[in-house]
């Protein structure tokens, strides 16, 4: 609350300096970034005002099943949600739906979270099938990462079935659940079994749905396998790189109030140094030397500070310059390469803790040390 | 980390059902690990083992994840009703 407080108070303010500068236009050289930065927390904020928040308790009376029919906003709220990087947005109502024209129960009964991208996916890919849907709580997050923290559990399933008349999901001894691979993490196959209840492990992704929901009867997917491939990357650079500006944004304001304190100017090579980054980096990830993330992005800080050193060369840069914007470039390329290990279905937990404990203090400090070599460069001249 | 204990085995499978990455294999009887290098420590298999024959770090790789829970301590953010109701 404290944080949403905050920025709601900065972006406020930011608007109003913003709205006061342009009004004097020889005040400040910034009034267009405080304009941009108040109006982007502006449009946050008023979006978060309606997102899910954390532990609500949700209406579970009811013990009919739903259809749910895909509108326009759901559309609107998946591209929110993919473009705030899959945070937890918007959450959907647990319990027992159906995609076809009537409830069928002989149709394949899908396991799935909460999270409104999952279900919309899920349901995107399974409609035409007429599957059902019993979705869990997982207090709004993904179904892999609930599974990760114990929310996509046999005890959510269970919850939401015995909210149903069992004849609603079965004509015989057992409740056939058709779960996503991606949730085994949380889930105990053999307690459900003990439940009478008969897990059948489905696809990882929900656009496997149609082809595997195509051939019954429906069996296990031993091989299915996390694939981190390019479309895959490319679907997940933007939201990355959305989530890069807002660290730019900080960054940019802490320049700025360098920039003023000593009357220097703005490092502004620093903007499209980021954006390169983050831009190469997913793209180029499989080809990029290493195993680690970080390490990768020291390697692509390597290639761009070979480009600044012909740059510098040549004249186009000078020498305090080069060892500012080369600083830096080491700097965000292993905050890029860090910030990465959010696409967790690829990443190992105790690589990433030591990865971590390696380089997360020291890329504090380069972008310190750059941030004073910018400084120094203007002064001195 | 990923650890197999091979004598407490008994070559189920499930193991290499529940595996995203295909870490596991099972041979003769015995789960044994192909391909170490692509496991992320999901717990998946652990999980779903009643022989206790693997042991996993388990955990979530994500440097968010990490500085929030690991480094400040602070507890996952995640409360479904399932679980604050019992």
């Amino acid at each position: 609350m404290t944080v949403k407080l905050i920025i709601a108070i900065v972006g406020l303010f930011a608007a109003g300096v913003a709205g006061l500068r342009l009004a004097a236009p020889t005040l400040s050289p910034f009034a267009p970034m405080f304009l941009s930065l108040g109006g982007v927390l502006l449009i946050y904020m008023a979006l978060k005002a309606g997102f899910y928040r954390t532990g609500a308790a949700w209406d579970q009376a009811s013990t009919e099943p739903k259809a749910w029919r895909l509108g326009p906003l759901d559309y609107l709220k998946v591209m929110v949600s993919w473009l705030l990087a899959f945070q937890r947005t918007y959450a959907v109502e647990p319990g027992l739906y159906y995609t076809g024209d009537h409830y069928d129960p002989d149709a394949p009964l899908l396991v799935t979270s909460n999270y409104h991208m999952t279900v919309m996916l899920v349901v995107r890919h399974a409609r035409a099938l007429g599957a059902r849907l019993l979705v869990v709580d997982t207090d709004g997050i993904n179904v892999w990462c609930a599974a990760g923290k114990g929310a996509f559990s046999n005890a959510a399933i269970q919850k939401q079935l015995d909210r149903y008349d069992r004849a609603l999901l079965t004509d015989g001894k057992w409740i056939k659940l058709v779960l996503p691979k991606f949730g085994l993490a949380g889930i105990d196959l053999r307690a459900l079994r003990k439940a009478k209840i008969k897990p059948i492990i489905g696809p990882l992704y929900a656009k496997d749905l149609p082809a595997y929901l195509s051939n019954p009867p429906l069996k296990d997917r031993d091989e299915d396998r996390v694939h981190f491939g390019l479309q895959m990357r490319a679907f997940s650079w933007l939201p990355g790189f959305v989530q890069l500006v807002g660290y730019s944004i900080l960054l940019l304001l802490l320049f700025a109030a360098a920039a003023v304190l000593t009357g220097s100017s703005m490092p502004w090579g620093v903007l499209p140094i980021t954006a390169i980054i983050a831009t190469a980096y997913p793209f180029l990830f499989p080809w990029i030397p290493g195993t680690r993330f970080a390490v990768k992005g020291l390697w692509l800080a390597t290639i761009i500070s070979a480009a600044l050193v012909v740059l510098w060369a040549s004249g186009g840069l000078l020498l305090g310059n080069l060892l500012a914007t080369v600083l830096f470039s080491f700097a965000a390329a292993i905050f890029v390469g860090l910030a990465y290990t959010g696409n967790s279905a690829v990443s190992n937990y105790s690589k990433v803790r030591k990865e971590t404990a390696q380089f997360f203090v020291p890329d504090l400090l380069l972008f310190l040390l750059s941030l004073t070599a910018f400084i120094i460069t203007e002064v001195v001249g | 980390m990923i650890r197999l204990e091979p004598e407490s085995c008994n070559g189920c499978g499930t193991c290499v059902k529940a595996c995203p990455h295909a870490v596991l294999r099972v041979e003769n009887k015995r789960a044994y690990l192909a391909a170490e290098e692509r496991c992320i420590e999901c717990g998946a298999c652990q999980l779903n083992c009643h022989d206790d024959a693997i042991i996993v770090t388990k955990g979530t790789g994500c440097l968010a994840i990490i500085i929030k829970e690991d480094i400040l301590g602070r507890k996952p953010n995640v409360q479904p009703a399932q679980l604050s109701s019992s």
